[in-house]
């Protein structure tokens, strides 16, 4: 009894925090935004901490949808572009079924172009979150997922590509916007097999920035959604790889500045995502993630990049 | 020691994977030039360095000026290219007319992507010299002019008096490949 009980814990474990599940993208610095998952518990800990680093560069850029031509690879003479960022996410329960977290990224852009070449290291967008555990599984069954619903707020400490200073733009770090976002995550195991779809729809709020360099710009507001559906399949009760599916939408802007007013072109992206988790302890778990942006499509006004993440997570049981 | 060994191996496939960020995907296009020579290509409406003088790219109607630009240095994907910039009156188009003459003291000149609702790096724009270092009146040149990604951009060019009012504005597409 005590077997099986060790093993369906380890099994939960293998999926115990939803933005680890899902890889961790990240884009070129012109189109940096929060990560698309909240920070959710999802296994029966009762406070779960990660910090996870990534890499990621550049590959290619998808043109707005005005433009007609097709994403294109960049070559040697392209800008090059790598994005690492460290991201710590917390999430703890604050009773049976409401849970609240936070997810507080750092992010290093470091861009080549010719002769020129230039790095920061700057705070990303800070997100928190609470969730509800809307439908648990207090019996097994064979079709009911358990049902997460949440909210997330997005603050804007990540400096935006309208407030850049740097000629090469790797100052940008984030939308600079405030954002708030509902969703819900289903999450089913079947043996050594699992499912986990996510979705999230939200609204990213107008904001007036000013610079010396740019002067004064009003980026007004949009709405977006982000969806993730995913698989997986565990070895024993250690091992576990997983794969999803992630597309990512942002409607058009209007964008004001002294100089002109344009609306800008939808953006569009799908994240493939790749990982392999191996628990390290009763309560610790390593994450590499493979995220890739350049499988599916269409991608429309948006850089591509492919990216590795590695992540160690800790888990504080009930 | 089975936990710990296959930690070290996931963590040393990560650093093994991390610099082998590349590869070929199916969703992009693989046929952009390999020397980059014709990184940045004009579109229909500024497709020539030798334009004539006549084509009025900018109109300003406030002022009743038109401009032209020729590329003293075209920029390409890795560096910064430059632009004479010339304003005539439609009717007059070989004779170079100063704004600054109509109260137009200021000529700037702003980079903007519009689909993507950002501009790029600051153009500097100073009057134009010849040779022996005298002044060209109703030329200027416009350098540093570098268009940060790939994409549809516009080149404005803003006409403003004294106080920083503008008089005029108008703008040419452009498309950096």
């Amino acid at each position: 009894m005590m077997t099986v009980m060790t093993t369906m814990r380890h099994a939960l474990a293998l999926l115990a925090f939803l933005p680890i599940v899902s890889g961790n993208a990240v884009a070129a610095p012109c189109c940096a935004g929060a990560s698309a998952l909240p920070s959710l518990i999802t296994g029966d800990e009762a406070q779960n901490f990660s910090a996870a680093f990534s890499y990621g560069t550049v590959v290619g850029d998808a043109f707005g949808a005005m433009d007609g031509r097709l994403p294109e690879l960049r070559d040697d003479h392209s800008n090059h572009e790598q994005r690492e960022s460290l991201t710590l996410n917390y999430a703890t329960l604050v009773s049976d079924r409401f849970q609240v977290g936070g997810s507080v990224p750092v992010v290093g852009n470091q861009i080549t172009a010719g002769s020129r070449s230039d790095s920061k290291i700057l705070l990303g967008d800070v997100s928190f979150t609470a969730g509800y555990e809307a439908l648990p599984e207090w019996e097994y069954s064979v079709w009911k997922p358990r049902i997460f619903t949440f909210f997330q707020g997005v603050l804007p400490t990540g400096k935006s590509v309208q407030v850049s200073e740097s000629p090469l733009g790797t100052d940008v770090a984030g939308l600079g916007q405030w954002q708030t976002n509902v969703g819900a995550a289903a999450i089913k195991r079947w043996s050594v097999w699992d499912a986990t779809l996510v979705f999230k729809a939200g609204r990213l709020f107008s904001q007036t920035f000013e610079s010396s360099l740019n002067g004064v710009a009003r980026v007004g507001g949009s709405w977006g959604w982000s969806a993730s559906l995913g698989g997986g399949y565990s070895f024993g009760d250690l091992f576990r790889v997983g794969a999803s599916l992630e597309p990512q939408y942002q409607s058009p802007q209007e964008v004001s500045t002294s100089v002109t007013t344009s609306m800008t072109s939808q953006k569009l992206v799908w994240n493939t995502n790749l990982t392999a988790t191996a628990l390290i302890g009763s309560d610790s778990s390593l994450v590499l993630g493979y995220s890739d942006q350049t499988l599916f499509g269409p991608a429309i006004n948006t850089t591509l990049a492919r990216t590795f993440s590695l992540s160690f997570q800790q888990r504080f049981e009930r | 020691m089975k936990k710990m060994s296959l930690s070290l191996g996931v963590y040393a496939l990560f650093l093994a994977l991390a610099n082998t960020a590349c590869g070929m995907s199916p969703l992009l296009h693989h046929a952009n030039p390999a020397d980059g020579t014709d990184a940045i290509t004009n579109d229909s409406t500024n497709d020539s360095i030798d334009h004539p003088a006549s084509a009025c790219e900018w109109s300003f109607p406030t002022l009743g000026l038109c401009a032209h630009h020729v590329w003293t240095k075209e920029p390409d994907r890795e560096n910064e290219g430059s632009f004479r910039l010339v304003f005539f009156k439609p009717d007059q188009p070989a004779v170079a007319v100063d704004p600054s003459a109509l109260g137009a003291t200021t000529v700037f000149v702003k980079l903007w992507m519009p689909e993507m609702g950002h501009g790029s790096q600051k153009v500097v724009t100073i009057p134009a010299k010849d040779a022996q270092g005298a002044s060209l009146a109703g030329e200027y040149d416009a350098t540093e002019v570098y268009f940060v990604m790939a994409g549809n951009w516009e080149i404005y060019v803003q006409l403003k008096d004294a106080a920083g009012n503008v008089i005029d504005s108008a703008k040419i597409n452009y498309t950096a490949k």
